[in-house]
C-alpha cells in the first residue's frame, strides 16, 4: 500500500469540499486545545548557578529561557526594585566552580544600596553568560515592561560593538519573539527571529503541549540510546579546538578561518589554563574588530534601546564593564576598546531621555583595585567596584526623583 | 485510436492498443520499463526504417513525443 | 553529504509557519507572474533563515542558470552548440563536484567567499550571516541536479525558452530546497503558468501528507535514530545486535528520508502543485531494478533520463555500460569517496545480473506468493548489505563487514 493510498483511505471516498477542510482544521484545533488542558505545564526550573539570598530572583530558567511567570515586583515606598541585566563580567567566573566565595556583583551592590537607602532592595537578576547585545535588548524589553524602580545594564566591551557574533544563543529571542515583535527596529525583528519561532511562541504560550522545535531538538540530542550503545562522538575536524571555542562555534569559525590574527596572545607565555588562553585569544580578537559604524547591528540595537528607555520612563543605568590595564599589551585590542568607550560616550551625549545614563569609563583608581583573570575581561576579585557602582547608582537615582 | 505507431508500442509493451494514447509515458504505463524501452527503440527503428540519435531518444518521453520526433524525421504517421 | 539533520525540520517548521501567510496571499494574487514572484521570495527568505550567504548564492546561481538556459536555447542547433553545452554543464557541476571531492576545505572556502560577497552588499546582513550556525552549502546537490536537468532538457529541445522569473521560481521553489525531491521543471510548470489551483481536495491531501511525513520523521525515525550507533559500536556488540542495528538503521534511513519527501510533496500539494512521488515502498521490491525504481525515485529518474539514455542504455550493445554509469552517478551524487564507488559498483552488479536474467526470461524462483515473499527478502537483504558503504568510509566499512559474521565482535 502506498502512502497515497493510505491517505486516500483515511480521507474516505466522498468528494472533499471546503467544508471538510474546515471540519478537519476545527477538530485539529479543538484537539490541540483539549490536549493542552490535560497536559501539565512544564514546571519552570530556575537557574541556580549564581549565589542568591532572600529578595533575589533569578529571571532565567535552567534551559536558558526567561521565566514566563516571574514573581510580581513588590510595590511601596520602602522597597527598591532593581533589575540587573548582565553577563559573565559580574561574577568571578574563572574559578567559579572551585571556590567557596562565589562573588556576585549585583547582590553586593544591592546590599550596599540597602545600607545607603534604608529601604529593602529586591534584585531581579537577568544574568546570562556570553550575553550579546541582542540578548540584552530582548531582556531589556521584558524588564522594562515590569516597570521596576531601576534597571542596571552591564555592557561587555568585547561583545558590545562586535560584528562577528551578534547573538550566540537564539533561545531568548526565539522563545520570546513576541518581545521583539514590538521592537522599534524591523531589522532586529526580521533579521533574527524566524516564522516558526513566532508561531510556536504564541501557540506554546496558550497550549503548553506544544514544544518549540528548538526544545524538541534538545530532547532528541539528550535521548538515551541504550540498546545499541550510545554512539561515539566523531572526532573534531579542527584540531586544537578547546571547549571554550566550541561553545561559540560560529564565532570561532570566523576568527579562525576568515580572519588572519593580528596579534598572537599565545606568545605571552603565561601559565594560565588552556581555556583561559583560548578565551583571551577570542576576546582580544573580538575587541580588535570592534565595529562602531552607525549602520552596524550594534548601533541599530543601541538606538532601539535608547528609544525604548526614553519612551518607558524607567530609569536605566548602563555601564561598560572594566577591562584589565594589561590590555595595552595588545595594542590593536586597546584601540578597539578605546573606540568602544568613545562610542558609549557618544551614546551618553546623544541620549534622548534624562532617565538613562551611559557610563563609559570607570576611574583608574577603582579599576586598579580589581584583580582581573588571565583573559583581561573576567574578574577574580572585584575590589571596590561594588562600592563605586552603588555610589554612582545612588547619584543617578537622586536625579530621578 | 489505432495507427502504426500505437501498434508498435502495443506489441512491444504487451498492452492493449485501446489503452495507449499520445499521453502514455513510462510514468503511467507499467510495462514501459527500461528493458521495454530498449526493445521499443529497436522496434521503432526497424518498423519505420530510421536511425534514432541519442538526442532523439532522450526526447521521447511519451508516445506523443515519439510521434513528433518521428514526424520530424519525415515519417508519415 | 546530504544533511539529514534537524536543520531540515527547522526548515519545514519555518515553511509551515510561513505558509499561514503565504497561502491567502497566493490565493489572492491574480497574475501568474506575481505568484511566481511570491514563491521565489518565499524560497529566498527561507534560505536567508538558514544563512543569508546561501540566499545570495542560490539567487545568483539561478540567475546564471537562466542566462545559460538562454544561451543553450539559441546555440543548441548551431555550430559549436554542443561545445557550448558541455562547457556550461561543467560550470554548473563544478561547485558540487569540488565539494564532494574536497569536502571540508571547500565548505570553508565557500562560506568565506560567499560571506565576503555579503559584506559588500550590506553590513547588517553580513553580521546576521556570521551568527548563523551552518557552514555548509546545504541543498547544493539538489539544486545542481535540478539546474542540470533544466539545461539538458533545453538542449534536446524538450523545453522552450524560459523567462528569468520562471527559472528563479523553479530554482527557489520552497518545499524542495533542503531535501529534495529533485523536481523536473514540468512538475511545476503548469501551475506556475495558470491561475492558482487551490482545491479542498489538494488542501486536505496535502495536510494529511505533511502530517504523515512529520509522524515518519519526528516519531518513527526519531525512535529508531539510536541504531546509527551500530556503525561505531559494532566491535563491542553481540552478533544479533549488529544485524538488528543494521536492519533498524535501514528503516530509520528510509522513514527519515521519505518522511521529508512526504512533507515536501504535501506542502506542494496544499498550494496545488502535484509533484511526482519520491518513494514507493522500496523495501518491498521483488528485485533490485524495482528497488531503484522506487527508492529516491526523483534521483533515479534524473539518472535514467540524463545518464542511462544518452550513454546508450537503449542499445543492447551498450546497455551494461549505461547501467554502470547510471549507478555511479547516483552513488557519487551522495559523495565522491571510495565507499560510494564500491556502493555504485555493488548495485550496478546487482542490476546487470538482474537485467541479464530478465532479458533471457530466466526465473530462478517459480511464481506465487511464497516465492514473491522470498524475492522481497533477498532484495531487501541485498540492499541492507550496501548500507555500511553509504554511511562509513571504505576502510571502516571493510572493518564492519566481518563483524556481521562474528569476526571481530565481542562474543
Amino acid at each position: 500500500m502506498r502512502v497515497e493510498d493510505i491517505v486516500r483511505w483515511i480521507l474516505g471516498t466522498p468528494r472533499q469540499s471546503w467544508g471538510s477542510v474546515f471540519r478537519v482544521l476545527t477538530w485539529t484545533v479543538l484537539f490541540v486545545i483539549l490536549a493542552g488542558q490535560f497536559t501539565p505545564k512544564r514546571a519552570p526550573q530556575a537557574d541556580d548557578f549564581l549565589p542568591t539570598r532572600p529578595g533575589v530572583f533569578e529571571m532565567f530558567l535552567k534551559n536558558g529561557q526567561l521565566r514566563e511567570e516571574p514573581p510580581e515586583f513588590e510595590g511601596g515606598e520602602q522597597v527598591l526594585n532593581m533589575a540587573w541585566i548582565a553577563g559573565s563580567t559580574t561574577f568571578n567566573l574563572l574559578a567559579f566552580y572551585d571556590r567557596d566565595d562565589k562573588y556576585f556583583l549585583p547582590i553586593r551592590t544591592a546590599d550596599l544600596l540597602m545600607e545607603n537607602h534604608d529601604r529593602k532592595v529586591n534584585l531581579y537578576s537577568y544574568n546570562q553568560t556570553s550575553q550579546r547585545l541582542l540578548d540584552t535588548y530582548t531582556v531589556l524589553l521584558e524588564a522594562v515592561s515590569r516597570n521596576p524602580d531601576i534597571i542596571v545594564v552591564t555592557l561587555n566591551p568585547a561583545w558590545l560593538y562586535n560584528s562577528h557574533s551578534i547573538f550566540s544563543r537564539q533561545n531568548v529571542f526565539n522563545a520570546r519573539s513576541d518581545l521583539l515583535f514590538t521592537s522599534a527596529s524591523w531589522l532586529l525583528w526580521i533579521g533574527v527571529t524566524t516564522p516558526s519561532s513566532h508561531f510556536f511562541t504564541h501557540l506554546g504560550k496558550h497550549v503548553p503541549v506544544v514544544i518549540p522545535p528548538k526544545d524538541y531538538q534538545k530532547a532528541i540530542s539528550r535521548r538515551p540510546q541504550q540498546f545499541f550503545g550510545s554512539a561515539k562522538q566523531p572526532t573534531k575536524a579542527h584540531s586544537g579546538e578547546s571547549t571554550v571555542c566550541s561553545l561559540e562555534t560560529p564565532l570561532c569559525f570566523w576568527l579562525n578561518q576568515a580572519a588572519s590574527h593580528k596579534s598572537q596572545p599565545e606568545s605571552h607565555g603565561e601559565t594560565e589554563a588552556g581555556s583561559t588562553l583560548e578565551e583571551l585569544r577570542i576576546l582580544v580578537n573580538v575587541l580588535e574588530r570592534a565595529n562602531t559604524v552607525p549602520e552596524s547591528f550594534a548601533a541599530t540595537t543601541l538606538q532601539a534601546i535608547d528609544k525604548l528607555v526614553a519612551e518607558s520612563g524607567v530609569p536605566v543605568f548602563f555601564y561598560l564593564a572594566p577591562v584589565s590595564p594589561r590590555i595595552t599589551e595588545f595594542p590593536a585590542a586597546a584601540d578597539g576598546l578605546e573606540r568602544v568607550a568613545i562610542a558609549v560616550d557618544n551614546l551618553e551625549q546623544n541620549k534622548s531621555g534624562s532617565n538613562m545614563v551611559f557610563l563609559a569609563r570607570i576611574p583608574q583608581a577603582r579599576v586598579d583595585s580589581i584583580a582581573f583573570g588571565g583573559d583581561l575581561i573576567h574578574v577574580e576579585e572585584f575590589g571596590d567596584l561594588d562600592r563605586y557602582l552603588a555610589e554612582e547608582i545612588n547619584k543617578f537615582l537622586r536625579t530621578q526623583q | 485510436m489505432s495507427d502504426r505507431l500505437i501498434n508498435v508500442f502495443s506489441t512491444v509493451l504487451g498492452v492493449d492498443s485501446a489503452d495507449l494514447s499520445d499521453e502514455t509515458s513510462p510514468e503511467n504505463c507499467d510495462g514501459w520499463d527500461s528493458l521495454a524501452a530498449m526493445n521499443l527503440v529497436a522496434a521503432l527503428e526497424e518498423s519505420f526504417g530510421v536511425h534514432l540519435t541519442t538526442r532523439e531518444i532522450m526526447k521521447m518521453a511519451s508516445i506523443g513525443l515519439a510521434r513528433a520526433t518521428l514526424q520530424s524525421k519525415g515519417v508519415d504517421i | 553529504m546530504i544533511n539529514y539533520n534537524f536543520d531540515s525540520t527547522t526548515f519545514f517548521f519555518n515553511l509551515f509557519a510561513l505558509s499561514i501567510l503565504l497561502l491567502p496571499l497566493y490565493a489572492l494574487l491574480r497574475p501568474a507572474w506575481a505568484r511566481r514572484a511570491l514563491f521565489s521570495l518565499a524560497g529566498a527568505y527561507l534560505l536567508f533563515l538558514i544563512a543569508p550567504r546561501l540566499m545570495v548564492f542560490y539567487v545568483a546561481m539561478w540567475v546564471v542558470v537562466a542566462g545559460m538556459q538562454r544561451i543553450i536555447f539559441f546555440t543548441a542547433e548551431r555550430r559549436f552548440g554542443l561545445q557550448f553545452f558541455w562547457a556550461i554543464l561543467l560550470c554548473v557541476l563544478t561547485p558540487m563536484v569540488s565539494w564532494k571531492i574536497f569536502g571540508q576545505p571547500f565548505e570553508i572556502q565557500f562560506t568565506i567567499l560567499t560571506n565576503r560577497v555579503i559584506e559588500l552588499i550590506s553590513l547588517p546582513l553580513w553580521e546576521i550571516d556570521m551568527a548563523r550556525e551552518v557552514v555548509i552549502p546545504i541543498g547544493l546537490s539538489f539544486a545542481t541536479f535540478r539546474a542540470l536537468d533544466l539545461l539538458i532538457k533545453t538542449f534536446i529541445g524538450r523545453l522552450g525558452l524560459l523567462s528569468f522569473d520562471r527559472v528563479l521560481f523553479y530554482g527557489l521553489f520552497p518545499p524542495v530546497l533542503m531535501v529534495g525531491p529533485i523536481i523536473e521543471y514540468e512538475e511545476v510548470q503548469k501551475q506556475s503558468d495558470s491561475k492558482a489551483n487551490l482545491s479542498a481536495e489538494g488542501m486536505l491531501y496535502g495536510l494529511f501528507r505533511v502530517a504523515f511525513g512529520l509522524i515518519k520523521v519526528l516519531v518513527l525515525a526519531f525512535a529508531l535514530a539510536g541504531s546509527a550507533a551500530v556503525f561505531s559500536n559494532y566491535g563491542e556488540s553481540e552478533l544479533y545486535t549488529v544485524w538488528l542495528g543494521l536492519f533498524v538503521y535501514t528503516w530509520f534511513f528510509y522513514l527519515n528520508f521519505s518522511g521529508y519527501s512526504d512533507i515536501a510533496i504535501g506542502f506542494s500539494r496544499i498550494f496545488g502543485f502535484q509533484l511526482k512521488e519520491n518513494f514507493n515502498n522500496p523495501y518491498f521490491s521483488k528485485n533490485i531494478a524495482e528497488f531503484w525504481n522506487s527508492w529516491h525515485m526523483s534521483l533515479s529518474r534524473f539518472a535514467q533520463r540524463n545518464v542511462f539514455v544518452p550513454m546508450g542504455g537503449f542499445r543492447s550493445k551498450t546497455q551494461f555500460l549505461a547501467i554502470y554509469l547510471t549507478m555511479m552517478t547516483i552513488a557519487l551524487w551522495h559523495d565522491i569517496t571510495l565507499a560510494m564507488f564500491a556502493f555504485g559498483t555493488y548495485h550496478a552488479f546487482g542490476l546487470i545480473v538482474h537485467r541479464t536474467l530478465s532479458e533471457r526470461k530466466i526465473n530462478i524462483l517459480p511464481q506465487g506468493t511464497a516465492a514473491n515473499a522470498l524475492r522481497v527478502l533477498v532484495t531487501y537483504l541485498f540492499v541492507t548489505l550496501s548500507f555500511p558503504l553509504l554511511v562509513m568510509p571504505l576502510d571502516r566499512a571493510l572493518e564492519f563487514y566481518p563483524s556481521l559474521v562474528g569476526i571481530g565482535s565481542a562474543w
